[in-house]
């Protein structure tokens, strides 16, 4: 198991330099931040913007040779310098470790609502096959997938906030502030674990185990929750865990609608204005987190199914 | 609510005795006017007044006394009834305004750090101004650089200038502002990390050094050449010297000192500033006590917020919910900036055609300008008049109004006569959410041209990669651009696309020495008849400052440059 998850580590750092590197030489396709930074005073030449263009890329350090460039953000990286933002002018560990834990907490309560509303709403979908109340779950699982956030979250404010006066638009500070971005984040997630919850239990209720359950005497109940929906729960985890890389992309909207300040956000910004170390910064974030979310959902599934063992 | 109404009246009954009349008991009225506006339902007060009587006492006298003792306070109408001994004097008067003490303003970008004269964009001066005051500022209606916390700013000669500070500025924490303390803000702006500060402070560009100090309130400075433009390096933002050198300028973001009629209670980076009303403040009081400026960056979230009364004022409110938000009962304020949306037409670039004047002519009668500002901006903002000064600013030329009004047979006849009859194909290129609307502009200007024969093959690249292009003079056959100019007193001309004309960069070498602002603005003038009469820019309108508030605020405004005015006690 040990040399299972040192394995699988390695595997893991390899799949963050890889999308780094990627990001690395993708971003300068689309313009450099210095550019962003010249005074475009229209009483100045063209060769003195030009000199002051120049002058800023060489203090960013972007007059050096990219392959340089690469190396020297590789030799900082692994020494856990990952520089000033160009932005903010402050370190970018510092910006990041300022926003995570808003990003964590609403990430959190998404996940949370996405199984607690999507689980029981698939369960019943199954074993109500084919009545309304699984026409109505079916609906809510595909609108919850075909929705786009930004809109959704726009059209919570107008009901909640503008209509109702229940909860605030935007920002943080209290729990409500957290409702309407966490809702909005979790539709995804809850509409993709009831569709599995329902698929994994419709499945588990036709096997033979499940009528020998009821054959002897086991209670519907009992026959549910201990027999169908563990077996079904792998694909349930699969589900949850692979939604993580979709949850992080999502967030990014999400924060930026209802200016929250997470590294979504963050990102966001990072990505308008070219701020390089932030960008980075991010990726490797988002990356390790996704890779490690994967080595997690290896892990649970010989826990959930004893039968599966890593070698 | 009741005591958030603009406009009230109350009721004040004054019974005079005749016993003794003695018109000083003035103070014993205004206070009991005082106790009664402080209520928020109108009632009756009765004030026994002593009154020793000197002259004969008519009841235009007393409603002349009584005009006197309450002068504070507008009166609406005076009743007088005599009775037997007493004369009772009803008094209408307009209670003051009581407006809420918090004002939560929605802004789309807060500042990224809260050090004066470093902070970027020009709509963060909304917070600027609002905590630091300016040595000297632009004023709207003249278009000149006039001093603020300078007694006098002169040119005494070409190149030698002298500033006065006037003598009780005082900072929040309350250090006072000198010679010497200027000086040292000057230094330590001048060499900023540019690993912490990308953007610098280049108020002295145009100067030898950082001044000299001549006594504790005068500094000189001498400029490397005469420049038009002498006065700009003064708009700068004092900060607290000694404060600054004992936390640094990491620290001074994170508490910052200024000498606007704001000071600093908290922040939180892109998520709020908090900001309390400076009770020292030597001037004006501004009649909402706390602020906070908060980050929300989606427009359509501001104006829910708005709706919802979670935010009090949001800026950069979208002409198209301007309508709504007037008939839900909300407060609009409609300005103009300093940014001037327009297109400049590479003229001496590798495209053929559009060094021919009649084409460049024809791209300018092809366009129903009025609409495309009434669609796209909402009408909201100002249509320039073939220059890039709106009408009232410094330089603003009438004579060119209305020079190629919409005429589209005009514009197919000049093209037959430039020999593209049949129409000709240009790139062009343009920038996506840089500026106001700016793709949106430049796809309505293309239907337009397309609609005589002028095929543009548009290019939208990001900003970013479309500022690298115009740097590095690489963008599509440098045709066109889209962009805008902040019209400051002293750049109110230039234009990129008609950089490369050598009669342009003359004049404008000639304007720029110009330090006399009659003989420079009249230069100004004729530059700008130049750019027209050799259409060599588009230009379409200022952007518009668009605030929407609350009704229970004051009439708040904006000047060109963002900063908010809200009134003073």
């Amino acid at each position: 198991m040990i040399a299972f998850i040192v394995r699988r580590l390695m595997q893991a750092a390899l799949v963050v330099f890889a999308v780094t590197t990627l990001v690395f030489f993708l971003i300068r396709i689309s313009g450099d931040p210095a550019s962003l930074g010249v005074s475009l005073d229209e009483n100045r030449t063209p060769e003195e913007i030009q000199a002051e263009y120049q002058q800023i890329r060489a203090e960013m350090g972007l007059d050096k040779h990219l392959l340089v460039q690469y190396g020297l953000f590789w030799t900082r990286t692994l020494q856990g310098d990952f520089g000033y933002s160009f932005r903010y002018g402050i370190p970018t560990v510092k910006l990041i470790s300022e926003r995570l834990p808003n990003s964590l907490r609403l990430g959190l309560v998404a996940l949370v609502i996405g199984i607690v509303v999507g689980l029981p709403l698939g369960v019943v979908a199954a074993l109500r096959r084919g009545s309304i109340l699984d026409n109505v779950a079916t609906t809510i699982a595909v609108f919850g997938i075909v929705v786009p956030q930004f809109w959704l979250g726009i059209m919570l404010i107008l009901l909640f906030s503008v209509e109702l006066g229940w909860l605030p638009t935007s920002g943080t500070g209290s729990w409500k502030h957290i409702i309407l971005p966490a809702l909005t984040l979790s539709t995804g997630l809850t509409a993709t674990v009831a569709r599995m919850a329902r698929s994994g239990m419709l499945e588990a209720l036709n096997q033979d185990y499940i009528r020998t359950a009821y054959a002897k005497g086991l209670s519907q109940r009992i026959v549910i929750l201990r027999h169908a929906l563990r077996n079904s729960s792998i694909s349930i985890i699969t589900v949850v865990i692979s939604s993580l890389p979709h949850l992080i992309g999502t967030v990014v909207v999400v924060e930026v609608v209802f200016a929250w300040p997470g590294v979504g956000n963050l990102m966001a910004q990072a990505v308008a204005n070219r701020d390089y170390p932030v960008v980075f910064a991010d990726v490797i974030l988002f990356g390790t987190i996704t890779v490690l979310a994967f080595l997690l959902l290896d892990l649970l599934y010989s826990v959930v199914d004893p039968r599966i063992r890593h070698r | 609510m009741a005591d958030n109404k603009r406009s009230q009246t109350k009721q004040e009954v004054v019974t005079l005795n005749f016993r003794t009349v003695r018109l000083s008991v003035a103070f014993l009225v205004v206070a009991a006017l005082a106790l009664a506006a402080c209520s928020s339902d109108p009632e009756t007060i009765t004030v026994e007044v002593p009154v020793e009587v000197e002259k004969v006492v008519t009841k235009e006298v007393i409603k002349e006394v009584i005009k006197e003792v309450i002068k504070e306070v507008p009166v609406i109408q005076t009743k007088v009834e005599t009775k037997v001994e007493t004369v009772e004097v009803v008094v209408e008067v307009e209670a003051p305004v009581v407006y809420p003490e918090r004002m939560v303003i929605a802004i789309g970008a807060l500042p990224v750090n809260l050090v004066g004269n470093t902070i970027p964009s020009l709509q963060s001066r909304l917070f600027s101004r609002l905590m630091y005051g300016q040595l000297a500022a632009l004023n709207d209606a003249t278009g000149q650089v006039e001093p603020e916390h300078l007694e006098s700013m002169t040119l005494v000669d070409d190149t030698t200038v002298e500033i006065k500070l006037k003598k009780n500025i005082v900072f929040h924490n309350g250090e006072k502002l000198d010679a010497n303390g200027l000086k040292k803000t000057f230094d330590i702006l001048s060499n900023l990390d540019p690993a912490k500060f990308t953007w610098k402070f280049t108020g002295f560009k145009d100067y030898e050094d950082t001044g000299t100090v001549i006594d504790d309130y005068t500094m000189r400075f001498k400029l490397t050449a005469p420049i038009d433009r002498w006065a700009s390096a003064f708009t700068f933002m004092p900060l607290a010297p000694a404060h600054l050198e004992k936390v640094g300028l990491d620290g001074y973001t994170d508490d910052p000192v200024g000498t606007g009629p704001y000071q600093f209670v908290e922040w939180k980076r892109d998520s709020y500033i908090q900001l309390t009303r400076w009770n020292d403040n030597p001037g004006p009081k501004p009649v909402i006590k706390n602020v906070v400026l908060r980050h929300v960056p989606e427009a359509a979230v501001r104006v829910a917020g708005l709706k919802a009364g979670e935010f009090q004022l949001i800026a950069a409110a979208p002409p198209e919910n301007v309508p709504g938000l007037i008939k839900d009962g909300f407060n609009i304020f409609v300005g103009d900036s300093m940014q001037s949306m327009y297109i400049g037409f590479d003229i001496y670039g590798s495209n053929e055609a559009l060094r021919d004047k009649r084409v460049r002519q024809a791209l300018l009668y092809a366009l129903d300008m009025d609409a495309m500002h009434k669609t796209i901006a909402g009408g909201y903002g100002t249509r320039l008049q073939c220059q890039i000064v709106a009408p009232g600013g410094f330089g603003y030329n009438e004579s060119l109004v209305g020079r190629y009004d919409y005429d589209p047979v005009k514009a197919k006849a000049l093209l037959k006569e430039a020999g593209y009859e049949n129409g000709l194909d240009l790139p062009g290129s343009a920038t996506t959410a840089r500026y106001f609307r700016d793709r949106s502009l430049m796809d309505a200007i293309s239907a337009q041209w397309s609609a005589i024969g002028i095929n543009v093959d548009m290019s939208y690249p990001e900003s970013a990669e479309w500022l690298q292009l115009l740097i590095n003079g690489t963008l599509p056959d440098g045709f066109m651009n889209i962009g805008l100019n902040w019209y400051l007193a002293d750049n109110t001309t230039s234009m990129w696309g008609a950089a490369s004309d050598p009669s342009f960069a003359d004049m404008r070498t000639a304007k720029g020495v110009i330090t006399d602002p009659v003989t420079r603005e009249a230069k100004v003038k004729e530059i700008a008849a130049y750019i027209c009469d050799e259409a060599q820019a588009l230009h379409a309108y200022t952007i518009p400052n668009v605030f929407a508030y609350s009704s229970d605020m004051p009439a708040i405004s904006a000047s060109k440059s963002f900063e908010l005015q809200i009134p003073t006690e």
